[in-house]
C-alpha cells in the first residue's frame, strides 16, 4: 500500500475533508476545510470527489514521501514547493515517483494549503467524515495534528493508467489580498444593537486578531454597543456566524466552532465567502457587506461553477512515460514560466489538446 | 401555545424557530415536540435540527428548499404539535465521587452557600436534572434543575486544564465535563462515566430531553467504575420513570 511518510509535519497540519455533518444536536462540530474552495479544487485536479479528505497546512507545509507512485496537486496559499529538488506548480496535477520527497514551504500569502492524493487518504471516518477535532482527539489522524514520523495511507491506484492533467490558470487563482470584502446578511438579532454599531458594522475595515484561530476569525476595531447586553440564552450558531460577545469584538466563527452559543449574533457571513475568513491571516482587514438571503443564495448557486470553471486540461501522460513526471508536465502547460531544470536527459510522450508529442528535456 | 413563535432565516443555509425567552419545560417541551416532528417527516431539503433552550436551529440545503417555504411548514408542524403530552422520561444514573482529589471547589462552594459540604453533596444528588440539549463541546449536557441553595459564581481565574467526568457548578447551572478542556466551573466531584465515544452508537450517553440523577460514590468505586468503563465493561444505567 502507498503511503505518505510524514518527516516534518509543519505546524499545522491536519487531514480534513468538507466536514462532520449531523451530529450536531449531540454538541459534535463540523470541523472540515477552512477554505473549502482550495480543498474541493485540488480534489478536482486529481480526478477525486471533491470533498475527499486533505491535508490542511497552515502558515507552512510538511515534508514528506511517497512510497509508490501518486498523483498529487496543491492548491491555496502561495508557497513554495519541491518535489526533490524540482519546484512543482501549485493548482495543478502533479506525478511522484516511489520515494519522491514533497517539500511545502511558508504559506506566503493566506494562510493554509491543501495537499490532495489522487484515490484520497485511506483513513476511516469517524461519524461520516474523515476532518480532525482535535480539541476533543478524534477523527482525521489519530485525533490530532500530524507528527514527524506518521505513515498516512493512501488508496492511490497501484497500477498507473494514462492520467489526466489539469491545471488552474496563474490568473484565475485566489490572490489572497490582506485586505478582503466579505457579504454577510444580517442576523434577526440585529436590533440587540445600537443602529449607530450595525452601521459601523457594514462600514469599517476590522483587523484579523492574532488570536484567530480554526474556531473563530476573531475581529479588532471600534467595540460594538448592545442595546440588551451581550449575553442570550445558549442557542445553535454556523460556521459563518457573526457573534458579538461582551467586549463588542465581532467573531466570526470558523470550521472547529462549538454547535450553540450564548452571544448575540450581529450577522452571518454567507456561505460562498468563507473561504476568505478561513485564509485570512492575522493583521489583514476585513470589510462586510450587507447582502440579502436572495444575493446569499445566488451566489452559492453560481459558486460550483466557477470553481470548475477554472480547472482546464493541459496534458496527458501516456503509460510508459518516464522520468519526472511533474517536470514534464510543467514543460507541457503553455503560458507556464520558463524554468530551468535540473536532471539527467528525459524523454517523455505526451498529448496536448489531443495530439501526440515526443518531448525530450535537457539539464540547462 | 404557538402565537409566541417566531421564526427568522439565520443566514441562508438555516431558520431558527424562537419560542419565548428564558429556560423552562414548557419551553422544553414544544421545541422536543416540533423537533420529533420534523423529525419523523423531514421536509425536503432539511439537513439537521440543532435544539437549544428556546430555540430551534433548522439547517438546510437552500439548493433543495426554500426558506419561505420550510418557514410556513416550521410554523405549521408547530402548531400542531404543540399539544404533545409528556411521556414516561429516561432517567441516567451517574454516579459521581465527591472525594478528594475529584472535588477541588466542594469547599468553595459550600462556603458560598453557608452549608457544610456534605449538605451541597446531598442536594447536589437529590435532584433530577434535565436534560435541555447538548452542546458547547461533544457530549456536553445543557441541565437544569440546579437547586438555588448550591448555586455558585464561576471562578475567577478559569483552569488550564479540567479532567473529562468533572462535575461542576456555574451560576445556577451544573454540568459534566465529557472531554478535558479549559474551563471556569466549580468543580464538585468527578464521574467515570463515559459521556462521549465517536465509535459508539449513539455516541453521546445522554440526549436532551433525558433527565439526569447523581449518585454519589466513593474513591474506590470511581478508580474500579473507571477501569470498567475503559474497558467497557459498565456503562451509567439508564431506566424509564413516569414523573423524575
Amino acid at each position: 500500500m502507498t503511503e505518505m511518510i510524514i518527516r516534518e509535519p509543519g505546524p499545522q497540519t491536519t487531514v480534513q475533508d468538507l466536514g462532520r455533518f449531523g451530529s450536531q444536536s449531540l454538541g459534535v462540530p463540523p470541523s472540515g476545510a477552512a477554505d473549502p474552495d482550495a480543498l474541493e479544487t485540488a480534489n478536482l485536479l486529481v480526478g477525486n470527489n471533491p470533498g475527499e479528505a486533505c491535508l490542511e497546512c497552515t502558515l507552512r507545509g510538511p515534508v514528506l514521501e511517497f512510497t509508490g507512485p501518486a498523483a498529487f496537486s496543491l492548491c491555496g496559499g502561495r508557497s513554495e514547493a519541491r518535489l526533490n529538488d524540482a519546484e512543482v506548480p501549485l493548482w495543478a496535477t502533479v506525478y511522484a515517483k516511489a520515494g519522491d520527497v514533497l517539500t511545502i514551504g511558508p504559506v506566503e500569502t493566506g494562510l493554509r494549503i491543501y495537499l490532495s492524493v489522487g484515490g484520497g487518504l485511506d483513513i476511516p471516518p469517524v461519524l461520516g467524515s474523515r476532518s480532525t477535532y482535535a480539541r476533543a482527539g478524534f477523527g482525521g489522524w489519530e485525533g490530532r495534528a500530524l507528527q514527524a514520523g506518521d505513515r498516512i495511507p493512501l488508496r492511490t491506484d497501484p497500477d498507473p493508467r494514462p492520467l489526466p492533467a489539469w491545471i488552474v490558470p496563474e490568473g484565475e487563482r485566489p490572490g489572497y489580498p490582506s485586505e478582503i470584502r466579505v457579504r454577510a446578511v444580517p442576523s434577526h438579532e440585529i436590533d440587540r444593537f445600537r443602529p449607530e454599531s450595525v452601521e459601523r458594522f457594514f462600514r469599517d475595515p476590522y483587523a484579523v486578531s492574532p488570536k484567530s484561530d480554526r474556531m473563530g476569525c476573531r475581529l479588532e476595531g471600534t467595540p460594538l454597543v448592545h442595546v440588551r447586553g451581550a449575553d442570550i440564552v445558549s442557542s445553535g450558531v454556523l460556521t459563518g456566524t457573526v457573534q458579538v460577545p461582551g467586549d463588542g469584538l465581532p467573531i466570526v466563527l470558523l470550521a472547529d466552532r462549538q454547535t450553540t452559543g450564548g452571544y448575540t449574533r450581529i450577522a452571518h457571513v454567507i456561505r460562498t465567502d468563507l473561504p476568505k475568513l478561513g485564509q485570512a491571516r492575522p493583521g489583514d482587514r476585513v470589510r462586510f457587506d450587507r447582502a440579502t438571503l436572495e444575493e446569499a443564495r445566488e451566489a452559492w448557486d453560481a459558486r460550483e461553477a466557477v470553481l470548475r470553471s477554472r480547472i482546464r486540461p493541459r496534458a496527458t501522460v501516456l503509460p510508459g512515460a518516464a522520468g519526472d513526471s511533474a517536470a514534464a508536465l510543467q514543460s507541457t502547460s503553455p503560458g507556464a514560466p520558463d524554468r530551468a531544470f535540473v536532471g539527467p536527459r528525459r524523454r517523455f510522450r505526451v498529448v496536448v489538446d489531443g495530439r501526440e508529442y515526443d518531448v525530450e528535456l535537457l539539464e540547462v | 401555545m404557538s402565537d409566541s413563535l417566531t421564526v427568522h432565516p439565520y443566514g441562508e443555509t438555516a431558520l431558527t424557530a424562537v419560542f419565548g425567552d428564558g429556560i423552562s419545560e414548557d419551553l422544553y417541551r414544544r421545541i422536543r415536540a416540533l423537533t420529533s416532528a420534523l423529525e419523523a417527516d423531514p421536509p425536503r431539503g432539511l439537513s439537521e435540527l440543532i435544539p437549544a433552550y428556546n430555540s430551534l436551529l433548522v439547517v438546510y440545503d437552500p439548493r433543495e428548499a426554500a426558506y419561505e417555504d420550510l418557514a410556513v411548514i416550521v410554523r405549521d408542524r408547530a402548531a400542531r404539535s404543540a399539544e404533545l403530552a409528556p411521556g414516561p422520561s429516561r432517567v441516567a444514573r451517574i454516579p459521581v465521587c465527591y472525594e478528594p482529589p475529584h472535588a477541588p471547589d466542594l469547599e468553595d462552594v459550600a462556603r458560598h452557600a453557608g452549608l457544610s459540604p456534605e449538605e451541597v453533596v446531598s442536594i447536589h444528588s437529590a435532584g433530577a436534572y434535565l436534560v435541555y440539549m447538548l452542546g458547547f463541546t461533544p457530549g456536553f449536557p445543557y441541565l437544569g434543575g440546579l437547586d438555588d441553595r448550591i448555586a455558585a459564581p464561576r471562578r475567577a481565574t478559569p483552569r488550564t486544564r479540567i479532567p473529562a467526568g468533572s462535575v461542576g457548578i456555574a451560576d445556577r447551572q451544573t454540568g459534566i465535563y465529557p472531554q478535558a478542556s479549559p474551563g471556569g466551573w466549580n468543580l464538585i466531584g468527578r464521574t467515570p462515566a463515559i459521556l462521549f465515544d465517536p465509535a459508539r452508537t449513539p455516541p453521546a450517553l445522554l440526549a436532551a430531553g433525558m433527565y439526569i440523577r447523581f449518585t454519589p460514590i466513593s474513591a474506590a468505586e470511581f478508580e474500579d467504575l473507571s477501569e470498567a468503563a475503559a474497558s467497557d465493561r459498565w456503562r451509567p444505567e439508564i431506566a424509564e420513570e413516569d414523573r423524575p
